[in-house]
């Protein structure tokens, strides 16, 4: 691909201070949510962005939108570096072409707008459109996510979670966004449901060129979505490959262990797998490091694995892994 | 009751609750049973009826507006017959319950220990320092590293998945003869989740305790349980054992709910979702409740509601659907384009 990439992120950190004090606020410590982190996006794909609870995949979606602010690095996203604009050039010229779908349609929706409003509201912000021509664009956005010019008037406590999830990426269109940030857009709907909404998502991806960033702790889910997977651990990728690739042949210790801890609904599959254990429970982002951050936990780490933190380096083409074991044995 | 016969043995139960609007209901006329020492999955989603089922076992819910109907037995004997007392020794002491989120089952103001050595001097009538000795003992076995001094911790002071060891401690300490558990892994990270699990099923193991596993997770039940029954909307639609439910789905929503899910281990250029909502237990549809969603519908679904029968092939184990079709004569209609949720 010759293109430059529509989304680059490079060493993106986001660290939050640690304060006590009443008077003289002193920092005693920082969470790292995300510390070092880069991968970039080409037009047109999807990459998924998996992890525990913690591991900072939400807070770098929030970061590229601004929901809160880089503390050091770059993201590159047409032809800016979205970590260096003012508040008012990111509000002016980049938001509508970046924007994001929530997890919870029961939460970012107003219960008392009606869904016209609802889907309105970001077209009359960027005054893009009124009257009847903005009535008509809100019906077509309803028609393209499934939903109908028949819901105009209704509230969101009248829709189901997965209406509601269409609503929400409606709304998420109504601006014609080139890059769509999914933040675990299924993970609170019904079993039933979910396949519908990745289908939508699927389908407007085909139809209006879209690029996503996927987030989602569900790796089956994201498998499906994804054309490339980023694994996130304590503020860190420590792979990333193409889908395929990393559930064939994952090779961060990390990944290998929560691949293994996914239920496969399949008796005879799933009695006979081996699970690889973990030991202890993910540590806390403030601690800092100086070697890898999964030291403590891994099965297979070594002398040098306590002092040198491993880059994410590619061990074959397109599969980077940010280990210094795994890097020996490719 | 002979000692071979189920220990829980739901028939007909019915859950609704009056509300200003007319009656929800809730369970519909459930029918199940736990063999000792089984593990029996209970798969659904949410709204259809599968912890209000087992709420309804333990008399956890107020009454009104929940209104009961029907028989939940435990060993032959109605659980809706007994007073006050009967339940405190029912309880704890021969069914436990986890639930999903131990933060709200945790008392914040009392020490780890303090609750758990509660149910132990309760039910087993122990003094205060076998108790303790008891809870650090129960403690260490669901895996909490130096369980003495732990044992004077608040809830606040253990993470979530610890915290979810010490609602398994304190559900098995008074060795239940069942366990309830309610989506116990659904708040946790998955590797955490994969734990708790394991551990889970190799203590209900060791001490040849049966178990409810409730979950929407169809990959969980596959690989702990027994026998799987699937709910809808209230009712048992699909029940059998784990390979066969698997294997040979029966009833088009356990077909629909099993092709819907991506699976990590095989690839799939699309996925089938299963049309439409789940119904409000308000305005449930006439007949069977899945028609309006299902490919295999007929004229006949929409007249009367399908009663649980058996399909299992003559000598196999029980393999029981609640539909009127046979999906493996009849061809599904192909499922309307678009499909809003």
């Amino acid at each position: 691909m010759s293109d430059a990439p529509l989304l680059s992120v490079k060493d993106l950190r986001v660290h939050f201070p640690i304060e006590r004090g009443v008077f003289f606020r002193k920092e005693v410590g920082r969470v790292r949510a995300v510390d070092g982190v880069s991968f970039s996006v080409p037009r047109g794909e999807t990459l998924g962005l998996v992890g525990e609870s913690g591991c900072g995949k939400s807070t770098t979606a929030r970061a590229i939108i601004r929901l809160v602010k880089p503390t050091s690095g770059s993201i590159g996203f047409r032809g800016k570096d979205l970590a260096a604009i003012g508040e008012q050039e990111m509000r002016r010229d980049v938001r509508r072409h970046v924007q994001m779908i929530f997890q919870d349609p029961y939460a970012s929706l107003d219960p008392r707008m009606t869904v016209e409003r609802l889907v309105a509201e970001p077209l009359v912000n960027y005054g893009v459109a009124r009257g009847a021509a903005l009535r008509d664009r809100v019906s077509e956005l309803l028609e393209l996510v499934g939903l109908s010019r028949r819901h105009l008037d209704r509230y969101p406590h009248e829709f189901s979670g997965g209406q509601r999830q269409r609503i929400g990426i409606a709304r998420a269109l109504a601006l014609d966004p080139e890059l769509v940030l999914c933040d675990e857009p299924v993970s609170a709907l019904d079993v039933s449901i979910q396949a519908q909404v990745v289908n939508l998502l699927q389908d407007l991806q085909e139809r209006l060129g879209l690029t996503y960033l996927f987030i989602a702790h569900d790796l089956a889910v994201v498998r499906h979505i994804s054309d490339r997977v980023a694994v996130m651990y304590l503020g860190r990728i420590v792979e990333l490959a193409p889908s395929d690739a990393i559930y064939a042949k994952p090779s961060h210790p990390y990944t290998q262990a929560l691949l293994s801890a996914i239920p496969i609904p399949d008796p005879a599959l799933q009695r006979a797998r081996r699970r690889i254990a973990l030991e202890g429970e993910i540590p806390s982002p403030t601690k800092e490091y100086k070697g890898c951050r999964f030291y403590d936990r891994c099965p297979v780490r070594e002398e040098r694995c306590r002092s040198e933190d491993p880059p994410l380096a590619e061990v074959r083409p397109g599969h980077a892994v940010a280990c210094w074991v795994a890097a020996k044995t490719a | 009751m002979s000692s071979n016969g189920p220990l829980l043995d739901l028939r007909g139960l019915r859950t609704h609750f009056r509300t200003d609007r007319g009656p929800v209901r809730s369970v519909d006329g459930v029918d199940l049973s736990v063999a000792p020492g089984e593990s029996v999955g209970v798969v659904g989603e949410s709204g259809s009826g599968k912890s209000v089922t087992m709420l309804s076992v333990m008399r956890l819910l107020p009454s009104p507006p929940a209104m009961h109907q029907g028989q939940a037995l435990w060993k032959g004997e109605d659980v809706f017959g007994w007073g006050a007392r009967r339940l405190r020794s029912f309880r704890g002491r021969e069914v436990a319950m986890i639930f999903q989120d131990p933060m709200t089952s945790l008392n914040p103001y009392l020490k780890i220990g303090v609750q758990l050595t509660e149910a132990v001097q309760l039910h087993l009538g122990l003094d205060h320092a076998k108790a303790r000795d008891r809870a650090a003992e129960m403690l260490r076995r669901v895996g909490i590293p130096v369980p003495e001094s732990r044992l004077d911790d608040y809830p606040h002071q253990y993470s979530g998945g610890m915290r979810q060891r010490v609602m398994i401690a304190m559900a098995l300490s008074c060795e239940p003869q069942l366990l309830i558990a309610d989506e116990p892994t659904t708040a946790l990270d998955v590797t955490i989740q994969a734990q708790i699990l394991e551990l889970i099923d190799a203590q209900r193991r060791a001490s040849g305790t049966g178990l409810v596993l409730i979950t929407h997770s169809l990959g969980v039940v596959a690989g702990m349980c027994d026998r799987v029954v699937v709910m809808y909307a209230g009712r048992v639609v699909e029940e059998g054992r784990t390979e066969d439910l698997f294997g040979d789905p029966r009833m088009p929503y356990t077909v629909g709910l099993l092709r819907s899910v991506p699976r990590l281990d095989v690839v799939t250029e699309r996925l089938v979702p299963v049309p439409g909502t789940p119904p409000d237990p308000q305005r449930l549809p006439s007949g069977c409740p899945f028609r309006v969603r299902c490919p295999w519908a007929e004229a006949r679904c929409a007249e009367t509601r399908p009663e649980l029968r058996d399909v299992a092939a003559p000598g196999a184990a029980p393999h029981r659907i609640a539909c009127h079709v046979d999906i493996t004569k009849a061809a599904p209609r192909e499922p309307a384009s678009g499909g809003a949720a």
